[in-house]
């Protein structure tokens, strides 16, 4: 009844490929279900898989069933084909079913990698349904042993070539794949026990195929693909052999025995085979890691010729294209793998054009990765190297098109030792590196727009920033809100034509910028990342109250390929160095601008005069601070260190990008640290003192157009000094604990130069402490 | 605001571009989109361009060269920048030159394209000096306009009385040509002034125009390049040129001194007996001729310049590059040392190879021996300007080095003034010549007060090498 009721929805339903086999089974006729389901399935009825998972469910289901047998007539949803009333049913199924889970995902990934799902016949497999099974054995027991022994030679040939023989069933295991003889329980015993010897090779055979099949199907991936390939070559040899063995057979030459010494090597070839195919299957290898087992194949058969040989054509055939696609990437840069074989995975996601910054920043990292996984083992020493090779290729087909490709280039192919694709790799490697590096040194000019960045970011053009200081300071002062951007654009562009930045020609690709937050919030942003504070400095907390001097940076825009090397991480570096500079400058100009305005006292008369002596010392010792902060980080800091840098880059030693990118951070992160930028302790230190400067600055600014109030005026400039020795003492006790701690010489020279006449010294003396 | 008035022009037109019609300001916006200048509608950008373009210049010095000495020296200082410009004589830009990154403007004027103007008043009561540079190849350097010459031609005697008196008199028609210049720059960052404090336009002329700069431009600096006159006394002296042949060089200087001392920011020393030993010790030319003098004299000027000049990270306006130097308005004397020291003749001489790195290693080790002695009440250090150097004038040796000293023993230079001054003053000797002029013919109250004044400055400088230096003004009073 059920049956019949089954069969009838699946007449209305049917879709899909997929028949559970309880299911069929559980059909009056189960080759008529297939057929029908099959039929309704090429017919393209809709929801047909989720109708046979609820069909399913049900026959495993006896309240079900037996809920189904009691109702009279058959359930509405009999006759009803359209999907509404196919959701009803499914919702009152689930009401009544409770808790049976409909969908169980343990039998419905059934082997789907069949290769011909609709003719079973086509595979070279062996079929192994059970109906065959089922089939009697000859009679083999009531003929004598030698003609036994005849007949099961020829069911062993037929069983070796996939097809079942009378006395010699191949039996599948259904979880395993595994392939077992069963043989007539009438055969002689010692026959049997030679053709148990020999029955491996039937299974050798069924695996091999199995893969091959598996294998030849799309989605497997080019190298699988080849190796499918090669395996069929591998059967068709095999085939041959045991046709010989056949023509044997028909000149009654062949007897049991003697078919057991021929198929000797053809059995450990096939079981080397087989044993690789299982590897393969049990670690998912396709691509690389496919090729990796195949060469450790070849290098395990270093005793067996025949063997080596196998394997050797195996791992050639199946590397073909992999190698070409290693060729095309090593090459011309471009990967054109569809199958994901290849260990450097192309990861664009975004159109360079629309976003040039972030392209850049991320294109060196992330565009071109290393799958780990994928390498094969003969290329892991040198799997860097060809990334790399790519990569470079790559950056010159997108900013180059008049490159002259290399005229021949080597065909790659399998060798066993990884060795011998050294000189090969290296070539293409070493043309690759030497092209990118001309194209960014020579070509894109890159020392010249690094030493345009040093003269707006690291103020190594003097006369420009004084120019744009002069400009700007009156607009930076305001709160940052009232700064108006396109002002200080104009009038950055006008102090790059007044002064010698004029002659820069990359001077059209400085920007300013206002930055949400100051320097050491930026600092600290950047020194927290990976650490536990990091959430403390996702937002900056007073971004409204910041003077556009605190927000402001140069921002630098660079064309591709320059901004491989000028990316926003270093830009982000640069900048810092300038907030930090920048700043140092103002203030020194603001000290500077005291001078001025005190200069006229020297005509007072000799008393007034005298009562100015100590607020001179003390801007004196303001000023003689910031321009020696500032002496060491322009002229011991900065200016060797970029020197290095260059000498470097142009030394003719750098052989590839990856260097020089390299030499580069090193550059910046050399001076961050050295500028005292890289401690918060220091830097806050730092500011704090020059945020004394600024506010005496400002109050001898308004004591020069008034001196009415010189009784306060002695006190306010003693509590000045304090404050500022104060701070200044435990700047140079930090710093000198730095130098200790760190060994760092350089950080040392700033104490030598601050101290130079052991003023300092002197004063801490007279405290009472040393620092 | 702080430089609210430093540039009030450039600001003006700021303004009058951003207040302009709609049409300009239409054109101002796209110049500030388009900043690449090939996709610039040039139609209606282009003056406002100009006008923008043209006026402003960071730190510009004007040079003010005043008698005899001041515009032998000057004239040799211009012969110099020239050469380290690469500008002709005539005042054209020379083709080797067109791509410098120097800073031309500092002390020279764009006129057209490739003609510059040096930014130098020329001013003289005798027409002799003066009439020997519009003679030289380098007449057509200067601004015509620029170069005034008393209408009499008289000089001034060597009688500082009498240059003061003079520069009163024509204060009208010195001052057009000064304001004019500083009028037509927009950043003036201060004056330079060229004299000789012993002779009589230098040093009398000189006085009176520090007074009115010092009044009329209270904001900007004024540095001068004084040559202080030679006081060896022995009869050897009197042998080589430079000996000064002024018999009332003590009451000139003194005067003089008065000046320098209040009304001039930063005064650069040029010891002439110093000089005169340095030639002759050193390069080995036993009769120093002036313009060999100059040309030391000359040489130190630019050199103290190259920093403004050739611009790098620090000291690139003059501020910044006297401020630290001077650490009390008084004390604003310096002195120089330069080396290698050489004239255009001498180029042979022998000079040690010497790299930036020697210079500090040197450095530390005065101050680890403390070779050295500082201030006792403040920080001071040993400063290095790193400077690049003109690649159009080609030197021997690869560094050179000029040493500009804030030094207390100066003060022996003003103590040495006062006893020349009082040796005079006791005998009351060739004090006629004075009483001649307006300023003494009702007494000598002037040269007592500025006695007074150079009395106080040698005080202060003594005072500052002791460590209460800065209670010693309250002491005193």
């Amino acid at each position: 009844m059920e049956g019949s009721g089954v069969l009838g929805i699946v007449h209305d339903l049917a879709k899909d490929a997929k028949v559970p086999p309880d299911l069929s089974n559980q059909a009056e006729n189960p080759s008529d279900f297939v057929a029908k389901f099959k039929d309704a399935n090429s017919h393209g009825v809709s929801n047909l898989v989720p109708m046979m998972e609820i069909l399913h469910g049900i026959c495993r289901d006896d309240r079900t069933k037996a809920l189904f047998s009691k109702s009279k007539r058959p359930p509405p949803i009999m006759s009803a084909a359209n999907e509404s009333s196919y959701r009803a049913l499914k919702e009152k199924l689930l009401q009544q079913v409770g808790p049976l889970s409909v969908l169980d995902n343990q039998n419905a990934p059934q082997r789907s990698k069949r290769l011909f799902p609709d003719r079973p016949y086509m595979t070279l497999d062996y079929l192994c349904d059970d109906l065959m099974i089922k089939g009697n054995f000859g009679p083999l027991g009531k003929i004598p042993v030698v003609s036994q022994e005849s007949a099961i030679i020829e069911d062993l040939l037929y069983c070796f070539i996939g097809i079942e023989g009378s006395h010699i069933k191949p039996i599948k295991n259904a979880s395993t794949g595994q392939v077992d003889l069963k043989l007539d329980p009438s055969m002689d015993p010692s026959l049997r026990e030679l053709v148990q010897r020999i029955a491996p090779l039937c299974q050798h055979y069924s695996t091999i195929v199995q893969f091959a099949e598996d294998w030849f199907q799309q989605g497997s991936g080019r190298v699988n693909q080849a190796l499918s390939g090669a395996l069929y070559q591998v059967i068709k040899d095999y085939y041959i052999f045991v046709t010989q063995l056949e023509s044997q057979l028909r000149q009654h030459e062949l007897t049991l025995n003697k078919l057991w010494f021929y198929i000797q090597p053809t059995l450990s070839t096939m079981a080397m085979v087989a044993e690789l195919c299982r590897n393969c299957e049990t670690m998912g290898a396709r691509g690389g890691k496919t090729l990796s087992l195949l060469h450790q194949l070849v290098t395990c058969q270093t005793g067996n010729e025949n063997c080596k040989a196998v394997a050797e054509f195996l791992v050639k055939a199946a590397a073909k294209p992999y190698f070409e696609i290693l060729s095309r990437w090593i090459h011309r840069g471009m990967i054109s793998d569809s199958g994901k074989d290849f260990f450097v995975e192309d990861n664009e996601v975004i159109d360079r054009t629309i976003l040039p910054l972030e392209y850049s920043d991320d294109y060196w990292e992330r565009r071109y990765t290393l799958r780990m996984d994928q390498i094969p083992a003969f290329l892991h020493s040198s799997s860097d190297m060809i990334l790399r090779t790519g990569k470079y290729l790559n950056v010159i087909q997108q900013c180059d098109k008049s490159i002259r490709w290399p005229e021949s280039v080597d065909e790659v192919q399998y060798m066993a030792n990884p060795d011998q694709y050294t000189p090969l790799l290296e070539k293409a490697h070493a043309f690759a590196s030497k092209t990118l590096l001309d194209l960014l040194v020579k070509d894109r000019d890159l020392i010249g727009h690094l030493r345009s960045v040093k003269h707006y970011f690291l103020l190594d053009q003097g006369d420009f920033i004084v120019q744009f200081m002069d400009l700007c300071e009156k607009e930076l002062l305001q709160n940052v809100n009232k700064v108006e951007p396109a002002r200080l654009e104009s009038l950055l562009e006008l102090a790059q034509r007044t002064s010698a930045a004029n002659t820069d020609p990359y001077k059209d690709n400085v920007g300013v910028e206002l930055l949400p937050y100051d320097l050491i919030f930026q600092m600290c942003k950047i020194l927290s990342i990976d650490t536990d504070s990091e959430m403390d400095f996702k937002t900056p907390s007073n971004a409204s109250d910041l003077t556009g001097l605190e927000a402001f940076a140069f921002g630098y825009d660079v064309q591709w390929p320059i901004s491989l090397v000028l990316n926003r991480k270093s830009l982000a570096c640069y900048q810092m160095l300038l907030r930090q500079l920048f700043y140092c400058k103002h203030v020194e100009r603001l000290l500077s601008s005291v001078w001025i305005s005190t200069k006229v006292f020297k005509c007072y008369p000799t008393d007034q005069y005298s009562q100015y002596a100590a607020s001179f010392a003390l801007r004196q010792k303001m000023l003689n601070f910031l321009q020696n902060l500032e002496y060491y980080m322009t002229f011991e800091v900065l200016e060797p260190n970029w020197e290095a840098m260059i000498a470097k880059i142009r030394s003719g030693k750098i052989a590839n990008v990856d260097q020089v990118l390299e030499i580069h951070s090193d550059f910046l992160s050399t001076c961050l640290n050295d500028c005292m930028l890289s401690s918060p302790q220091l830097l806050t230190t730092v500011r704090k003192l020059l945020g004394v400067c600024v506010e005496f600055a400002s109050f001898m600014e308004v004591v020069a157009q008034s001196c009415d109030e010189l009784d306060t005026f002695h006190d306010e400039v003693a509590k000045f000094d304090l404050r500022f020795n104060s701070v200044l003492f435990s700047l140079l006790d930090r710093i000198a604990q730095m130098g200790r701690e760190n060994y760092n010489e350089r950080i040392m020279n700033i104490l030598h130069r601050l101290d130079f006449n052991g003023f300092y010294t002197q004063a801490l003396d007279q405290f009472g402490c040393t620092p | 605001c702080l430089f609210g008035n430093t540039f009030p022009r450039i600001r003006e037109r700021f303004n009058e571009s951003q207040q302009s019609s709609g049409r300009e300001r239409r054109a101002r916006k796209s110049l500030c989109l388009n900043r690449n200048p090939k996709i610039l509608n040039p139609i209606p950008i282009e003056p406002i361009v100009l006008t923008v373009l043209t006026v402003i210049m960071p730190c510009e010095m004007i040079m003010l060269q005043l008698g005899q000495c001041g515009n032998q020296i000057g004239f040799e200082f211009w012969k110099k920048l020239c050469a380290e410009h690469g500008i002709s004589p005539e005042g054209i830009l020379e083709e080797h030159a067109t791509e410098g990154t120097d800073r031309k403007d500092v002390f020279f004027y764009q006129a057209d394209d490739e003609h510059y103007i040096p930014r130098s008043v020329l001013l003289d009561l005798e027409p002799r000096v003066i009439n020997n540079i519009m003679n030289s190849e380098y007449k057509k350097l200067y601004n015509p306009e620029n170069v005034y010459l008393a209408k009499d031609g008289g000089g001034a005697g060597n009688n500082w009385a009498s240059g003061y008196s003079q520069g009163q008199k024509l204060y009208e028609e010195v001052f057009d040509i000064i304001d004019r210049e500083a009028d037509g720059s927009d950043s003036l960052e201060g004056f330079v002034l060229t004299h000789s404090i012993a002779g009589g336009t230098g040093s009398g002329m000189g006085s009176y125009i520090l007074e009115r700069l010092a009044d009329r431009y209270p904001k900007k600096l004024v540095q001068t390049y004084s040559v202080f006159p030679n006081q060896e006394t022995s009869s050897d002296a009197l042998s080589s040129v430079g000996v000064s042949d002024v018999v009332v060089q003590p009451y000139n200087s003194l005067l003089t001194l008065k000046r320098l001392t209040r009304s001039a920011d930063c005064v650069v020393v040029l010891d002439n007996t110093a000089l005169n030993r340095i030639a002759t010790d050193r390069l080995h030319i036993s009769n120093p001729t002036f313009s060999q003098i100059n040309e030391l004299v000359s040489t130190i000027m630019s050199v103290s310049t190259t920093t403004l000049r050739y611009p790098s990270y620090m000291n690139n306006d003059l501020i910044g590059l006297i401020a630290p130097l001077i650490p009390t308005p008084n004390l604003h004397f310096l002195m120089t040392g330069y080396t290698p020291l050489t004239t255009a003749a001498d180029t042979q001489a022998a000079i040690r190879k010497t790299t930036v790195l020697d210079v500090h290693k040197s450095l530390q080790r005065i101050r680890e021996r403390k070779l050295a002695g500082f201030i006792p009440w403040g920080p001071a250090s040993i400063q290095v300007a790193l400077s690049r150097k003109s690649p159009y004038v080609k030197t021997a040796h690869r560094v050179s080095g000029l040493m500009l000293a804030n030094h207390t023993s100066i003060s022996s230079l003003f103590q040495r003034a006062l006893r020349d001054y009082d040796k005079l003053r006791k005998r009351e000797a060739f004090i006629e010549q004075f009483r001649k002029e307006e300023m003494f013919a009702d007494g000598l109250e002037e040269m007592d007060d500025s006695r007074e004044v150079v009395q106080r400055l040698v005080d202060e400088y003594q005072a500052a090498t002791k460590p209460d230096y800065l209670t010693w003004g309250m002491q005193q009073s």
